[in-house]
Protein backbone atom coordinates (compact mmCIF):
# COMPACT_ATOMS: atom_id res chain seq x y z
CA UNK A 1 0.00 0.00 0.00
CA UNK A 2 1.63 3.24 -1.28
CA UNK A 3 1.28 6.09 1.53
CA UNK A 4 0.30 9.95 1.32
CA UNK A 5 0.81 10.47 -2.31
CA UNK A 6 3.83 12.81 -2.20
CA UNK A 7 2.68 16.41 -3.78
CA UNK A 8 3.88 16.54 -7.31
CA UNK A 9 6.42 19.18 -7.61
CA UNK A 10 5.48 21.82 -10.02
CA UNK A 11 7.72 23.87 -11.09
CA UNK A 12 6.46 27.25 -13.08
CA UNK A 13 8.77 26.88 -16.05
CA UNK A 14 8.59 22.97 -16.62
CA UNK A 15 5.57 21.90 -15.35
CA UNK A 16 5.19 18.10 -14.40
CA UNK A 17 2.68 15.76 -16.59
CA UNK A 18 2.07 18.67 -18.86
CA UNK A 19 3.93 19.98 -21.72
CA UNK A 20 4.16 23.76 -21.75
CA UNK A 21 1.41 25.51 -23.45
CA UNK A 22 2.24 28.09 -26.25
CA UNK A 23 1.22 31.15 -25.62
CA UNK A 24 -2.15 32.31 -26.53
CA UNK A 25 -2.31 34.66 -29.64
CA UNK A 26 -2.61 38.73 -27.90
CA UNK A 27 -5.84 39.83 -28.26
CA UNK A 28 -6.81 42.67 -30.41
CA UNK A 29 -5.31 45.97 -28.67
CA UNK A 30 -7.65 48.52 -27.97
CA UNK A 31 -10.76 47.67 -26.27
CA UNK A 32 -10.20 47.34 -22.97
CA UNK A 33 -10.00 43.96 -21.65
CA UNK A 34 -11.16 42.92 -18.38
CA UNK A 35 -8.04 40.87 -17.08
CA UNK A 36 -8.53 38.52 -13.82
CA UNK A 37 -6.09 38.61 -11.23
CA UNK A 38 -3.10 36.53 -13.38
CA UNK A 39 -4.17 36.89 -16.66
CA UNK A 40 -1.87 38.47 -19.00
CA UNK A 41 -2.38 41.64 -20.89
CA UNK A 42 -2.50 41.33 -24.13
CA UNK A 43 -0.26 42.06 -26.52
CA UNK A 44 -0.49 45.01 -28.43
CA UNK A 45 -0.59 44.52 -31.82
CA UNK A 46 -0.62 47.83 -33.20
CA UNK A 47 3.06 48.89 -31.79
CA UNK A 48 4.95 46.32 -33.31
CA UNK A 49 6.73 47.78 -36.38
CA UNK A 50 8.29 50.75 -36.44
CA UNK A 51 6.39 54.01 -35.53
CA UNK A 52 4.56 55.31 -38.07
CA UNK A 53 3.63 52.25 -39.53
CA UNK A 54 0.29 50.54 -39.40
CA UNK A 55 0.62 47.30 -37.34
CA UNK A 56 -0.32 44.61 -40.06
CA UNK A 57 -4.15 43.24 -39.53
CA UNK A 58 -3.88 39.92 -36.84
CA UNK A 59 -4.56 37.08 -38.86
CA UNK A 60 -7.28 34.71 -37.25
CA UNK A 61 -6.75 31.56 -39.23
CA UNK A 62 -4.90 29.44 -36.88
CA UNK A 63 -3.20 29.21 -34.26
CA UNK A 64 -0.14 28.23 -35.69
CA UNK A 65 -0.35 31.48 -38.02
CA UNK A 66 -1.44 33.48 -34.91
CA UNK A 67 1.93 32.11 -33.26
CA UNK A 68 3.76 32.67 -36.46
CA UNK A 69 2.69 36.54 -36.98
CA UNK A 70 3.61 36.98 -32.98
CA UNK A 71 7.05 36.09 -33.69
CA UNK A 72 7.04 38.35 -36.44
CA UNK A 73 5.69 41.48 -34.74
CA UNK A 74 8.16 43.32 -33.01
CA UNK A 75 7.46 44.82 -29.64
CA UNK A 76 9.26 48.10 -29.34
CA UNK A 77 9.41 50.52 -26.80
CA UNK A 78 10.34 54.09 -27.81
CA UNK A 79 11.12 56.99 -26.21
CA UNK A 80 11.91 60.63 -27.40
CA UNK A 81 13.63 63.46 -25.90
CA UNK A 82 13.75 66.23 -28.11
CA UNK A 83 14.94 70.27 -27.22
CA UNK A 84 13.01 73.47 -28.86
CA UNK A 85 14.33 76.49 -28.28
CA UNK A 86 10.97 78.96 -28.61
CA UNK A 87 10.56 82.59 -28.12
CA UNK A 88 11.00 83.70 -23.74
CA UNK A 89 7.64 84.40 -23.81
CA UNK A 90 6.22 81.50 -26.00
CA UNK A 91 7.29 78.97 -23.16
CA UNK A 92 3.59 78.18 -22.09
CA UNK A 93 1.88 78.55 -24.97
CA UNK A 94 4.13 75.88 -26.52
CA UNK A 95 3.72 73.49 -23.92
CA UNK A 96 0.37 73.33 -24.23
CA UNK A 97 0.75 73.43 -28.56
CA UNK A 98 2.87 69.98 -27.96
CA UNK A 99 -0.16 68.83 -25.66
CA UNK A 100 -2.72 69.55 -28.06
CA UNK A 101 -0.13 67.72 -30.82
CA UNK A 102 -0.12 64.62 -28.57
CA UNK A 103 -3.93 64.75 -28.40
CA UNK A 104 -4.16 65.20 -32.17
CA UNK A 105 -2.72 61.59 -32.95
CA UNK A 106 -4.39 60.17 -29.70
CA UNK A 107 -1.65 60.77 -27.33
CA UNK A 108 -1.58 62.47 -23.65
CA UNK A 109 -0.06 64.80 -21.24
CA UNK A 110 2.44 62.46 -19.07
CA UNK A 111 3.80 65.34 -17.11
CA UNK A 112 4.67 68.48 -17.24
CA UNK A 113 7.21 71.33 -15.49
CA UNK A 114 7.63 74.92 -15.99
CA UNK A 115 9.95 73.92 -19.16
CA UNK A 116 9.50 70.33 -19.78
CA UNK A 117 6.46 68.59 -20.98
CA UNK A 118 5.97 64.39 -21.47
CA UNK A 119 3.56 63.58 -23.95
CA UNK A 120 2.28 59.93 -24.76
CA UNK A 121 1.83 58.92 -28.04
CA UNK A 122 0.53 56.02 -29.89
CA UNK A 123 3.61 54.14 -31.24
CA UNK A 124 2.16 53.36 -34.22
CA UNK A 125 1.56 57.34 -34.74
CA UNK A 126 5.00 58.15 -32.83
CA UNK A 127 6.67 59.51 -35.93
CA UNK A 128 3.66 61.85 -36.94
CA UNK A 129 3.32 63.25 -33.49
CA UNK A 130 7.13 63.76 -33.56
CA UNK A 131 7.12 66.16 -36.88
CA UNK A 132 4.03 67.79 -35.15
CA UNK A 133 6.07 68.65 -31.95
CA UNK A 134 8.92 69.55 -34.03
CA UNK A 135 7.65 72.52 -35.80
CA UNK A 136 6.87 73.95 -32.47
CA UNK A 137 10.03 75.31 -32.30
CA UNK A 138 13.66 75.81 -33.35
CA UNK A 139 15.10 71.86 -32.87
CA UNK A 140 18.31 71.71 -31.21
CA UNK A 141 18.39 68.56 -30.34
CA UNK A 142 16.47 65.28 -30.49
CA UNK A 143 16.92 61.99 -29.24
CA UNK A 144 15.05 58.82 -30.38
CA UNK A 145 15.83 55.62 -28.77
CA UNK A 146 13.63 52.32 -29.46
CA UNK A 147 13.83 49.39 -27.42
CA UNK A 148 12.79 45.64 -28.70
CA UNK A 149 11.13 43.93 -25.93
CA UNK A 150 9.71 40.94 -28.05
CA UNK A 151 11.55 37.97 -26.87
CA UNK A 152 11.04 39.65 -23.53
CA UNK A 153 7.30 39.72 -23.93
CA UNK A 154 6.87 36.15 -25.46
CA UNK A 155 8.59 34.92 -22.73
CA UNK A 156 6.46 35.73 -20.07
CA UNK A 157 3.37 35.27 -21.60
CA UNK A 158 4.86 31.43 -22.29
CA UNK A 159 5.98 31.30 -18.68
CA UNK A 160 2.53 32.79 -17.09
CA UNK A 161 0.65 30.34 -20.10
CA UNK A 162 2.45 27.46 -17.96
CA UNK A 163 1.73 28.91 -14.46
CA UNK A 164 -2.02 28.90 -15.57
CA UNK A 165 -1.27 25.51 -16.39
CA UNK A 166 0.57 24.51 -13.59
CA UNK A 167 -2.33 26.50 -11.55
CA UNK A 168 -5.22 24.21 -12.94
CA UNK A 169 -3.58 20.98 -12.46
CA UNK A 170 -2.74 22.08 -8.68
CA UNK A 171 -6.44 22.89 -8.55
CA UNK A 172 -6.82 19.68 -9.53
CA UNK A 173 -4.74 18.12 -6.79
CA UNK A 174 -5.90 20.31 -4.32
CA UNK A 175 -9.56 18.91 -5.17
CA UNK A 176 -8.01 15.13 -4.83
CA UNK A 177 -5.92 15.16 -1.89
CA UNK A 178 -6.42 12.62 0.67
CA UNK A 179 -4.95 14.36 4.10
CA UNK A 180 -4.38 17.39 5.27
CA UNK A 181 -0.09 17.71 4.50
CA UNK A 182 -0.95 17.05 0.82
CA UNK A 183 -3.36 20.19 0.73
CA UNK A 184 -1.23 22.38 2.51
CA UNK A 185 1.55 21.67 0.20
CA UNK A 186 -0.49 22.27 -3.05
CA UNK A 187 -1.86 25.02 -1.03
CA UNK A 188 1.96 26.52 -0.75
CA UNK A 189 2.37 25.82 -4.38
CA UNK A 190 -0.50 27.42 -5.89
CA UNK A 191 0.57 30.43 -3.46
CA UNK A 192 4.06 30.35 -4.92
CA UNK A 193 2.05 30.11 -8.09
CA UNK A 194 -0.20 32.62 -7.87
CA UNK A 195 2.75 35.16 -6.88
CA UNK A 196 4.66 34.21 -9.96
CA UNK A 197 1.70 34.79 -12.13
CA UNK A 198 1.12 38.07 -10.41
CA UNK A 199 4.99 39.37 -11.42
CA UNK A 200 4.54 38.37 -14.93
CA UNK A 201 1.12 39.29 -15.26
CA UNK A 202 2.49 43.06 -14.31
CA UNK A 203 5.56 43.20 -16.39
CA UNK A 204 3.24 42.30 -19.31
CA UNK A 205 0.82 44.86 -18.15
CA UNK A 206 3.80 47.45 -18.31
CA UNK A 207 5.47 46.29 -21.81
CA UNK A 208 2.19 46.21 -23.04
CA UNK A 209 1.46 49.90 -22.14
CA UNK A 210 5.15 51.23 -23.34
CA UNK A 211 4.66 49.53 -26.53
CA UNK A 212 1.35 50.77 -27.30
CA UNK A 213 2.36 54.44 -25.94
CA UNK A 214 5.44 55.92 -26.55
CA UNK A 215 6.93 58.02 -24.10
CA UNK A 216 7.89 61.95 -26.04
CA UNK A 217 9.95 64.55 -23.55
CA UNK A 218 10.19 68.14 -24.68
CA UNK A 219 12.09 69.97 -22.77
CA UNK A 220 11.78 73.47 -23.93
CA UNK A 221 14.39 76.84 -24.06
CA UNK A 222 14.07 80.09 -24.28
CA UNK A 223 15.71 82.11 -26.93
CA UNK A 224 18.09 84.32 -25.73
CA UNK A 225 17.04 87.58 -26.19
CA UNK A 226 18.77 89.78 -28.36
CA UNK A 227 21.04 91.85 -26.40
CA UNK A 228 21.20 95.31 -28.07
CA UNK A 229 24.98 96.17 -27.95
CA UNK A 230 25.34 99.94 -27.62
CA UNK A 231 28.99 100.19 -28.89
CA UNK A 232 30.19 103.26 -27.46
CA UNK A 233 32.41 105.24 -29.62
CA UNK A 234 35.07 106.36 -28.74
CA UNK A 235 35.31 109.92 -26.66
CA UNK A 236 35.73 112.30 -29.03
CA UNK A 237 39.69 113.33 -28.62
CA UNK A 238 40.05 116.24 -25.94
CA UNK A 239 39.66 119.43 -27.93
CA UNK A 240 43.29 120.75 -28.96
CA UNK A 241 44.85 122.51 -26.02
CA UNK A 242 44.83 126.50 -26.97
CA UNK A 243 47.89 127.67 -28.59
CA UNK A 244 49.84 129.52 -25.64
CA UNK A 245 49.26 133.10 -25.79
CA UNK A 246 51.23 135.32 -27.96
CA UNK A 247 54.96 135.72 -26.61
CA UNK A 248 55.32 139.62 -27.30
CA UNK A 249 57.90 141.30 -25.59
CA UNK A 250 56.85 144.26 -22.42
CA UNK A 251 58.08 146.82 -24.78
CA UNK A 252 60.04 149.54 -22.00
CA UNK A 253 57.52 151.74 -22.90
CA UNK A 254 56.14 153.34 -19.11
CA UNK A 255 53.26 155.02 -20.27
CA UNK A 256 51.67 151.69 -21.54
CA UNK A 257 50.84 150.77 -18.03
CA UNK A 258 48.35 153.31 -17.82
CA UNK A 259 46.99 152.65 -20.87
CA UNK A 260 42.91 151.71 -21.20
CA UNK A 261 40.17 152.32 -19.55
CA UNK A 262 40.59 152.67 -15.71
CA UNK A 263 42.87 155.53 -16.22
CA UNK A 264 40.67 157.27 -19.01
CA UNK A 265 37.23 157.13 -16.87
CA UNK A 266 39.24 157.85 -13.60
CA UNK A 267 37.87 161.51 -13.36
CA UNK A 268 39.52 163.52 -11.18
CA UNK A 269 38.56 164.62 -7.50
CA UNK A 270 35.91 167.61 -6.99
CA UNK A 271 37.65 170.91 -6.39
CA UNK A 272 36.36 172.94 -3.61
CA UNK B 1 67.30 194.46 -20.94
CA UNK B 2 67.85 192.19 -23.86
CA UNK B 3 70.17 190.21 -21.85
CA UNK B 4 67.42 190.24 -19.20
CA UNK B 5 64.95 189.23 -21.62
CA UNK B 6 66.96 186.32 -22.93
CA UNK B 7 67.60 184.88 -19.55
CA UNK B 8 63.73 184.73 -18.43
CA UNK B 9 62.86 183.64 -22.19
CA UNK B 10 65.52 180.86 -22.53
CA UNK B 11 64.37 178.12 -19.47
CA UNK B 12 61.00 178.94 -20.98
CA UNK B 13 61.49 177.80 -25.08
CA UNK B 14 64.00 174.65 -22.89
CA UNK B 15 61.06 173.49 -21.19
CA UNK B 16 59.25 172.96 -24.10
CA UNK B 17 61.45 171.37 -26.23
CA UNK B 18 62.23 169.07 -23.73
CA UNK B 19 58.19 167.91 -22.60
CA UNK B 20 57.15 168.30 -26.34
CA UNK B 21 54.24 169.38 -27.92
CA UNK B 22 51.06 168.62 -26.62
CA UNK B 23 48.41 167.32 -28.61
CA UNK B 24 45.23 168.06 -28.29
CA UNK B 25 41.57 167.40 -30.37
CA UNK B 26 38.99 169.53 -30.19
CA UNK B 27 35.98 168.68 -27.64
CA UNK B 28 32.96 167.46 -29.53
CA UNK B 29 29.95 169.12 -28.57
CA UNK B 30 28.46 168.14 -25.63
CA UNK B 31 31.72 167.12 -23.92
CA UNK B 32 33.50 169.20 -21.09
CA UNK B 33 36.59 169.69 -21.02
CA UNK B 34 39.12 167.89 -18.02
CA UNK B 35 41.91 170.26 -16.57
CA UNK B 36 43.69 167.14 -15.26
CA UNK B 37 46.57 166.70 -17.42
CA UNK B 38 48.57 164.63 -15.53
CA UNK B 39 48.64 161.23 -18.26
CA UNK B 40 46.73 163.16 -20.95
CA UNK B 41 47.52 166.49 -22.75
CA UNK B 42 43.78 166.64 -23.47
CA UNK B 43 40.82 165.16 -21.78
CA UNK B 44 36.84 165.37 -21.76
CA UNK B 45 34.41 163.89 -20.66
CA UNK B 46 30.48 164.12 -21.73
CA UNK B 47 27.77 164.12 -19.08
CA UNK B 48 27.22 160.41 -19.54
CA UNK B 49 30.92 159.71 -18.67
CA UNK B 50 32.19 158.85 -22.03
CA UNK B 51 35.74 160.06 -22.08
CA UNK B 52 38.08 161.18 -24.87
CA UNK B 53 41.77 161.87 -23.90
CA UNK B 54 44.59 162.59 -25.87
CA UNK B 55 48.26 161.12 -24.70
CA UNK B 56 51.29 162.30 -26.38
CA UNK B 57 54.60 160.74 -25.99
CA UNK B 58 57.78 160.57 -27.33
CA UNK B 59 58.58 158.23 -29.83
CA UNK B 60 60.90 155.89 -27.90
CA UNK B 61 61.67 153.46 -28.90
CA UNK B 62 61.53 154.94 -32.19
CA UNK B 63 58.75 153.29 -34.51
CA UNK B 64 56.57 154.38 -37.08
CA UNK B 65 52.84 154.32 -37.61
CA UNK B 66 52.74 150.55 -37.80
CA UNK B 67 55.23 149.53 -34.85
CA UNK B 68 53.00 151.67 -32.50
CA UNK B 69 50.24 150.07 -33.81
CA UNK B 70 51.14 146.55 -33.44
CA UNK B 71 52.54 147.32 -29.88
CA UNK B 72 49.48 148.82 -28.46
CA UNK B 73 47.21 145.96 -30.25
CA UNK B 74 48.97 143.18 -28.17
CA UNK B 75 49.44 145.53 -25.35
CA UNK B 76 45.65 145.86 -24.93
CA UNK B 77 44.90 142.66 -25.62
CA UNK B 78 47.28 140.69 -23.28
CA UNK B 79 45.58 143.23 -20.88
CA UNK B 80 42.43 141.43 -21.79
CA UNK B 81 40.79 143.61 -24.11
CA UNK B 82 38.63 141.84 -26.71
CA UNK B 83 39.38 143.48 -30.12
CA UNK B 84 35.83 144.63 -32.08
CA UNK B 85 37.68 144.82 -35.72
CA UNK B 86 39.97 141.94 -36.93
CA UNK B 87 41.81 144.96 -39.08
CA UNK B 88 43.45 148.56 -37.01
CA UNK B 89 40.96 151.11 -39.36
CA UNK B 90 42.84 154.11 -41.22
CA UNK B 91 42.49 157.37 -39.60
CA UNK B 92 43.50 160.98 -41.28
CA UNK B 93 43.63 164.12 -39.36
CA UNK B 94 42.69 167.36 -40.39
CA UNK B 95 46.10 167.69 -40.10
CA UNK B 96 47.24 165.41 -42.35
CA UNK B 97 48.58 162.63 -39.93
CA UNK B 98 47.99 159.24 -40.77
CA UNK B 99 46.77 157.13 -37.82
CA UNK B 100 44.62 153.55 -36.78
CA UNK B 101 41.96 153.19 -34.98
CA UNK B 102 41.59 150.05 -32.52
CA UNK B 103 38.25 149.12 -30.77
CA UNK B 104 38.20 147.09 -28.44
CA UNK B 105 35.46 145.75 -25.78
CA UNK B 106 36.36 145.83 -21.84
CA UNK B 107 34.44 144.99 -18.49
CA UNK B 108 34.55 147.58 -15.68
CA UNK B 109 32.20 147.57 -12.79
CA UNK B 110 30.52 144.68 -14.60
CA UNK B 111 29.37 147.03 -17.14
CA UNK B 112 30.79 146.25 -21.12
CA UNK B 113 32.60 149.31 -22.01
CA UNK B 114 33.88 150.23 -25.34
CA UNK B 115 37.29 151.26 -26.29
CA UNK B 116 38.46 153.31 -28.93
CA UNK B 117 42.58 153.76 -29.21
CA UNK B 118 43.77 155.95 -32.33
CA UNK B 119 47.40 156.08 -32.25
CA UNK B 120 49.57 158.70 -34.58
CA UNK B 121 53.10 158.63 -34.95
CA UNK B 122 55.35 161.70 -35.79
CA UNK B 123 59.11 161.93 -35.94
CA UNK B 124 58.92 162.99 -32.05
CA UNK B 125 56.14 161.71 -30.65
CA UNK B 126 53.36 158.98 -30.64
CA UNK B 127 50.10 160.40 -30.18
CA UNK B 128 47.09 158.50 -28.85
CA UNK B 129 43.22 159.52 -28.82
CA UNK B 130 41.63 156.95 -26.06
CA UNK B 131 38.06 157.33 -25.59
CA UNK B 132 35.86 154.62 -23.94
CA UNK B 133 32.74 154.51 -21.68
CA UNK B 134 29.89 152.55 -21.20
CA UNK B 135 28.57 150.70 -24.08
CA UNK B 136 24.96 152.09 -23.25
CA UNK B 137 26.43 155.40 -23.86
CA UNK B 138 28.96 154.60 -26.66
CA UNK B 139 26.07 155.12 -29.26
CA UNK B 140 26.60 155.95 -32.44
CA UNK B 141 26.12 159.80 -32.56
CA UNK B 142 28.88 159.54 -29.96
CA UNK B 143 30.88 157.11 -31.92
CA UNK B 144 30.43 160.04 -34.62
CA UNK B 145 31.70 162.96 -32.76
CA UNK B 146 34.35 160.75 -31.01
CA UNK B 147 35.54 159.87 -34.57
CA UNK B 148 35.40 163.96 -35.72
CA UNK B 149 37.13 164.43 -32.45
CA UNK B 150 39.86 162.37 -33.06
CA UNK B 151 40.30 164.00 -37.00
CA UNK B 152 40.84 167.09 -35.28
CA UNK B 153 44.10 165.97 -33.69
CA UNK B 154 47.19 168.23 -33.94
CA UNK B 155 50.40 168.08 -31.96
Amino acid sequence: MRGPQAPPQVAADAPAGAAPRAPQAAPQSGAPQQQQPGDAPSAPQKAQAAPGTAAPAGAKTSTATKDEQRVSQALIVYTGDVALTVDADQVARTIDSIVDAAESVGGHLAGRTNDTVKVKVPSQRFREGLQKIEKLGMLTSSNISAEDVTAEFKDAEVRLDNLRATRKRLEEFLARAGTMADMLTVERELERVAKEMDVLTGRLRFLKEHTAFSLLTVRLTAKAKPVSVVVKEAPPPPPPAPPPPPRSIDLPVSWFGTLGVQELLRLPAAKK
Amino acid sequence: MNSLKILLVAPLFLLSVACGPSARVTAPDGFAELDEVDTYSYRATSAAGVVIGVRTEDNNPRGNLQFWTKALDLKLKKSGYTALSDAPVKVSSKAGLEGRRLRYQTQKDGRNHEYWVTVFVTEANVIVVEAAGDEAYFDAATKKQIEAATQTVES
